[in-house]
């Protein structure tokens, strides 16, 4: 009786996120900015973190939770490299443009 | 610090047995050398570290409230038709220390609704949400704290 | 008895944070700037989660396991505050009217 309620919760659950997270990819492939892409990004890192740590409890596998810690490092670091990558290019693209106003005067 | 080592080790292993925390002392213990030795730390910071315990707790807790506050104050905006009024505030903050000032602006972004874009010297910048989160926000509970901090510091270091 | 009580403060936390995790989503579709819809997303990274863990926490029976899930929570209150930072710099350094969307303001 209790397996089924908690296993009934689990999926609801499971697929309520799977729901939201492909509203937040929409959203990802949708947004006009780049900073845009990037939040909804983050949002389906932490997504997935929350679907990884039901699915561990749904199993019953506590290796599943050392996957979700090791998805968070890799989130946050692929928000890093390319929010670094991004300003790096908008910064150049600037000082390009200030070189050329230089050399129209 | 190292019995910080010490446990992480142990939550990732998952299980005790004797190989796992004699594994676990040694590596520990090479973990604090290699700490003490490259990355400019020292039994003395440790101690300090460890008078600041009470008050960093406390601080923890604040966080969490805090927290807890102001995503039950997002949830009517997030909700309702009306339209956010964002905002850009510029304030200095009294704090001396790099790493308090640090502490301060990673505190303000990670409660919803205010965000630091930039901390240069004594200047902090804030995105607001809206206006009644902008209010407040040179003389938050976090910069208090913090200052009280500072001053437990700078009484260590004078000793 | 005390099996039930356990499995309705579970379901109470997970769906605590999957309401607060959905209405960060709606707040990337209610808000217009990208400014604002980071407000959003870090509503889904502080509390959304940290409920989410919480909720699991109390279904199981495994320490370690408690103290991963524990564990994960702090590792993303800890780093979402950077890469938030990270994200909003970015959109200042790439926005050439910053002024347009928000009111300026010095204290």
């Amino acid at each position: 009786m209790i397996e089924n309620a908690y296993h009934l919760l689990y999926v609801s659950a499971l697929v309520i996120l799977s729901i939201v997270t492909f509203a937040c990819l929409v959203k990802a492939i949708a947004g006009p900015r780049i900073a845009d892409r990037v939040v909804a990004i983050n949002m389906i890192c932490t997504l997935t973190l929350c679907m990884i740590g039901i699915l561990a409890a749904m199993l019953g596998e506590g290796y599943l939770v050392d996957v979700a810690l090791i998805y968070a490092l890799l989130g946050f670091l692929a928000v890093v490299v390319l929010c670094k990558v991004y300003i790096g290019v908008a910064l150049e693209k600037r000082e390009q443009e200030a070189k050329e106003a230089e050399n129209h005067d | 610090m190292a019995v910080l080592f010490f446990a992480l080790w142990m939550i990732l292993n998952g299980r005790i047995t004797l190989e796992i925390v004699l594994f676990g002392i040694v590596i520990s213990g090479l973990l604090y050398w290699f700490c003490v030795k490259f990355l400019d730390y020292s039994p003395r910071r440790e101690w300090q570290a460890i008078r600041l315990i009470p008050s960093g707790l406390k601080y923890a807790w604040t966080l969490l409230c805090e927290i807890v506050k102001s995503n039950l104050a997002m949830l009517p905006l997030i909700y309702s038709s009306r339209k956010p009024e964002p905002k850009l505030v510029t304030f200095k903050t009294p704090l001396k220390r790099k790493s308090t000032r640090c502490i301060l602006a990673n505190s303000i972004t990670v409660t919803p609704g205010t965000i630091s874009v930039y901390l240069e010297e004594d200047t902090l910048t804030v995105h607001c949400l809206d206006t009644a989160m902008a209010d407040g926000i040179e003389d938050l509970e976090f910069q208090r704290q913090l200052l009280k901090m500072e001053q437990m510091l700078e009484e260590g270091t004078k000793k | 008895m005390i099996e039930w009580i356990r499995f309705v403060l579970t379901a109470l936390f997970l769906l605590g944070g999957l309401f607060i995790l959905i209405s960060g989503v709606v707040g990337q579709y209610r808000f217009r700037y990208v400014l604002n819809r980071m407000h959003a997303a870090s509503m889904g990274d502080s509390l959304g989660l940290m409920l989410v863990m919480l909720g699991l926490c109390i279904s199981q029976n495994d320490v370690f396991v408690i103290l991963k899930y524990l564990l994960t929570a702090a590792f993303l209150l800890l780093t979402s505050p950077t890469s938030g930072h990270l994200i909003a710099r970015l959109e200042i350094a790439t926005n050439e009217h910053p002024e347009k969307e928000m009111e300026l303001m010095q204290k």
